[in-house]
């Protein structure tokens, strides 16, 4: 099953690319310049997202809605996920390793099934412990 | 004996205490990857790569590559004991190896599977050995252009194989090349598309792109259709060592499936998944009794289990000798070479001697250890096994931002990693391929280089990539084959080839 226009993206992609790579300066072919590789697969981008948005259009015949594709599914919880995968960057920043390790776990943990919270921050706490004393103190990544 | 002589050699360094280590941390960790359902080779490996940057280059490649041969031996666990492929390379053992386990022969099953998995490793290794020597000494000739048809044929028969439209596949090298060239240019020095971020300026890390659009990915994926509840794993396993019947009956499966793999393992694009589905379809016709199969027969498991084996080690050859990944797994070595400042090719058997020998000694004692591993240590599998989804998750989705932070110690690289993970998702939700993405990407650095002094060479002209004999034929196989994929009549032979599935 394949959507609809999905190519116009990729369309669009190539168009910015290539259109970059030009500014940059694709050369001579005897001498070439840096964005040469970026333009040709640029040019190259565009017309196979052309040709594959014919095919999407003229000849799939099992096409499908974008809705359709995240229909029975539990999509808040990839985005929730994701929420706080993101968050973990800016936390880290703020917290350090230690607390934000801890938050973002505790969130984690509950995002599939939420069980109790006693044991969803016990578990967040030795995951949190555990991953302190193997990465910060023994690998010594210099966290924020 | 120059090969015996230089074997020595790799076994003095393999035998070196940190360098064993090495190789069981690799082998441990392939098992475990390859035993649970959630996480395949490429993301596994590419959460490893950060901390093998602190180690010695060698020591890094055999870890790594215990990974790879390592998840080989774990994926048929999986597939033995619960029916689900721990990776994609076993899917066919589950047909034979799930009813054996359901009739109680579950030993027998693991068993055989770890036998022919050695016996095909092992070998696979000595038929590596062999060859690349003189595969490399032929490759010393080739310049730039064969270099660029070389690359072109690899990633060309990777998007054949691909298991869904040949366009979109070729859609996707495509943005592999421009994704893995951003950065600086070798000649000029100018940055390209690196918008004044300091982290862009080196381009895009192979290491958190891999993990985001493997394993974030595939978390996403798993938790969006999770279906709740426990899955039934067999934890019956009797006896472990299969019955003499059980081993006259594989062992010509064994032999068969070890030269399948072998053979289609060393061809570009060529690799695991296929060969196992190739030696099952052969086992099937060889028997005297076709019927028996899916029913439960241990030449179902011993085939496809010594092919996929055997495709694993045959699948260095390209690498070790031409430089030349034929896969994303292998894609991802290649990138473990180069930052360790190494350039797998012909020259690596001149210049970094001990690195190829070490690797090969690596593979076997790699294989001793695994049989070791996956025989007594099944039980340790298993339950490995029954850890639910929702708290191992977290933990994949934790060592992945761990892990890409400190590829260069900055949150830039965890944002590239979770970014790579939402572009890895919505490709798989819009049937898009991952697999010629990341072969490209790694790629992409290369081909550009080989491509800009093959045209300086000619002045421009691109006759040069026809000229010589070896990259004319490359060309021409790789137009059959772009070719073939869109001409209606052929479109089905394409279809009816198992298809490689790297996750």
């Amino acid at each position: 099953m394949k959507t609809k226009y999905s190519s116009v993206i990729w369309v669009i992609i190539g168009i910015y690319i290539s259109f970059h790579a030009y500014v940059l300066g694709v050369g001579k072919l005897s001498e070439p310049g840096p964005g040469l590789i970026f333009f040709l697969a640029g040019i190259v981008l565009i017309i196979l997202s052309l040709l594959d948005l014919v095919q999407e259009v003229v000849f799939t015949k099992d096409i499908t809605t974008i809705r359709e594709l995240w229909r029975d599914t539990k999509w808040q919880k990839v985005i929730v996920t994701m929420a706080t995968a993101f968050a973990y960057i800016f936390l880290l920043e703020m917290f350090g390793f230690f607390v934000s390790t801890f938050l973002v776990m505790v969130v984690l943990f509950r995002v599939l099934e939420p069980s109790r919270w006693l044991i969803t921050v016990m578990i967040s706490l030795i995951t949190s412990i555990i991953s302190y004393v193997v990465f910060v103190v023994i690998l010594k990544i210099p966290f924020p | 004996m120059d090969v015996i002589t230089n074997l020595i050699s790799g076994f003095a360094i393999i035998l070196e205490p940190m360098n064993l280590l090495f190789c069981f941390l690799g082998v441990f960790y392939g098992t475990l990857i390859g035993v649970l359902p959630g996480l395949g080779p490429v993301g596994a490996m590419s959460l490893l790569l950060p901390v093998t940057f602190k180690i010695s280059p060698l020591g890094a490649i055999i870890m790594l590559a215990g990974i790879y041969y390592g998840a080989m031996y774990g994926g048929s666990t999986t597939s033995i004991l619960v029916n689900i492929p721990g990776e994609s390379a076993s899917v066919v053992t589950c047909l034979d190896g799930y009813k054996m386990a359901k009739q109680g022969r579950a030993g027998a099953a693991l068993g055989i599977s770890a036998i022919a998995s050695f016996i095909a490793g092992t070998l696979s290794v000595i038929g590596l050995m062999l060859i690349s020597p003189p595969l490399a000494k032929f490759a010393l000739g080739f310049g730039p252009p064969e270099y660029v048809a070389l690359m072109c044929l690899g990633l060309t028969t990777l998007i054949y194989l691909a298991s869904g439209s040949v366009l979109r596949a070729l859609m996707m090298a495509v943005f592999g090349i421009i994704l893995g060239c951003i950065g600086q240019d070798s000649a000029t020095g100018s940055v390209r598309f690196g918008y004044g971020i300091t982290g862009l300026m080196d381009g895009i890390g192979l290491a958190p792109f891999c993990m985001g659009l493997f394993g974030i990915s595939e978390v996403l994926l798993h938790i969006e259709s999770a279906v709740t509840g426990k899955q039934s794993v067999i934890a019956n396993i009797g006896d472990l060592l299969p019955n003499i019947n059980d081993l006259k009956q594989s062992v010509g499966s064994i032999i068969r499936g070890t030269f399948i793999g072998f053979f289609l393992g060393v061809l570009p694009g060529g690799g695991a998944v296929i060969s196992s589905f190739a030696s099952y379809a052969i086992e099937k016709k060889v028997s005297k009794h076709p019927e028996r199969f899916g029913t439960g027969t241990i030449e179902g498991v011993a085939g496809p289990e010594s092919a996929n084996n055997a495709a694993a080690g045959a699948g260095l050859i390209p690498l070790l000798t031409l430089g030349i990944p034929t896969n994303a797994v292998v894609g991802l070595l290649l990138g473990a070479f180069m930052i360790h400042g190494i350039t797998p090719g012909p020259l690596l058997l001149v210049e970094h001697k001990d690195v190829f020998w070490g690797v090969v000694a690596s593979m076997y004692i790699g294989n001793v250890m695994l049989l070791i591993l996956n025989l007594p240590l099944v039980g340790l599998w298993v339950k490995i096994l029954k850890i639910p989804y929702r708290i191992l998750f977290p933990l994949i989705v934790l060592f992945c931002m761990i892990g890409a932070f400190s590829v260069s110690n900055s949150t830039f690289d965890i944002t590239v990693m979770l970014l790579s993970g939402v572009l890895g998702y919505l490709m798989r939700k819009f049937r898009y391929e991952g697999a010629p993405l990341v072969l490209a990407f790694v790629l992409g650095p290369m081909l550009e280089y080989s491509f800009k002094q093959s045209l300086v060479m000619s002045n421009g002209s691109f006759v040069i990539f026809i000229s010589s004999t070896i990259s004319s034929i490359c060309f021409s196989m790789v137009l059959l084959m772009l070719v073939s994929a869109l001409i209606p009549g052929l479109k089905k032979l394409r279809r009816d080839i198992p298809k490689e599935e790297t996750t």
